[in-house]
């Protein structure tokens, strides 16, 4: 659950999704659930001309198995927190609390 | 019936020890809190809209998203289906499509890549620059185009597993 | 029958207990679909999902060319992509 809890602390950033077969979506995140399925708004493809199609979609419901990187920026992670986290994560189970 | 509360609570309850700690437990705010951050919560905002899918073997669907669950299962309304192709330049984004009508659709969610909300007063505006074809030659041309695909990437494993990389492709996945 | 045989510190150790001592410090990963990333380790978890800092990503091609290089200030990388993780200087 800790990348879990870590998204949540992202919502309404703004992330890049690299996706497995290299579309790379920009968007701010709106939502993030246990499968880190992923939901971005105000979304602009990296390589617009290649998905005519996704200029007229809004919003955007990821699905985390397709997701390969999420790219953000440094300043919206808390890095001392989320090395602990790891560190006590794999005894306890739990995350970042939010 | 989707977002009942009944479905939304099967959710193992988010980490929301944050309001526990601090207010003690309000039943109401917990509930609330533990289901914002589910699959069903995402999607809900997009019921009785025109939703575009896309799907894992690379299909695009169009329609209005009727219901849902937790897992991404949808049934999409009035479902149509559009192949997009690219010229000689494979680079370069596609220039021609077909489609077909398909009414009641329903999709598994593990075959869904993405999904969104579609702008109703924009959708068509990349049409306008391509050409389209009937649907049967586009789905005949994409099947070549998949199987050209299938051959290329299983050449391409076999070359990078000489040089101890290992490629990330099965066939099922075409998107 | 409460016979005490390890201390606390020495509890057993399994694969991923390892990375924990790479936290904070610069870590190779290998992962599917030619590529590898180089960065610093800022947080894992049992999937090997993970988060790096500072990272370089390494695309490599079928041929003989240099790898494709491209940096993140912070990166997730979604662990079924992930094939191994490993120390590395800078």
């Amino acid at each position: 659950m800790l990348f879990f809890s870590f998204f949540k602390t992202l919502v309404d950033q703004e992330v890049t999704v690299e996706l497995k077969n290299d579309i790379e979506i920009k968007g701010v995140l709106k939502s993030v659930d246990q499968y880190l399925n992923l939901k971005l708004d105000n979304i602009s493809c990296v390589n617009e001309g290649k998905y005519p199609h996704l200029q007229s979609v809004k919003n955007l419901f990821i699905r985390g198995s397709t997701v390969r990187y999420v790219h953000m920026s440094p300043n919206s992670v808390d890095c001392t927190l989320l090395q602990d986290a790891s560190r006590r994560g794999m005894y306890d189970g739990e995350g970042i609390k939010r | 019936m989707s977002n009942s509360p009944t479905q939304a609570q099967q959710q193992p309850a988010a980490p929301n020890s944050g309001s526990l700690d601090s207010n003690g437990p309000n039943v109401e705010d917990l509930y609330l809190e533990s289901y914002t951050f589910t699959t069903a919560a995402a999607i809900v905002g997009s019921v009785d809209r025109k939703t575009f899918v896309l799907l894992r073997d690379g299909r695009n669907i169009f329609g209005i998203l009727r219901t849902f669950d937790q897992f991404a299962n949808l049934v999409l309304q009035d479902a149509i289906e559009r192949i997009y192709l690219k010229g000689e330049d494979a680079s370069q984004g596609p220039v021609k499509f077909g489609e077909a009508y398909r009414g009641v659709f329903m999709v598994r969610g593990e075959n869904v890549v993405m999904m969104g909300e579609l702008d109703i007063d924009r959708e068509d505006d990349h049409l306008d620059q391509l050409e389209q074809i009937p649907f049967d030659d586009a789905e005949r041309e994409l099947k070549l185009v998949h199987s050209q695909t299938i051959q290329d990437e299983k050449a391409r494993s076999k070359r990078l597993l000489s040089k101890g990389l290992i490629n990330d492709f099965t066939k099922s996945d075409l998107y | 029958m409460s016979t005490v045989h390890t201390e606390p510190q020495q509890q057993q150790q399994e694969p991923l207990d390892l990375i924990r001592y790479q936290l904070d410090e610069f870590v190779l990963v290998k992962l599917r679909g030619a590529r590898e990333m180089k960065g610093k380790l800022q947080g894992y978890d049992s999937h090997c999902n993970m988060v790096l800092s500072d990272a370089q990503e390494f695309i490599f091609s079928e041929g003989e060319e240099q790898p494709v290089v491209k940096k993140s200030e912070m990166v997730f990388i979604r662990g079924d992509s992930v094939i191994l993780i490993s120390p590395t200087s800078e």
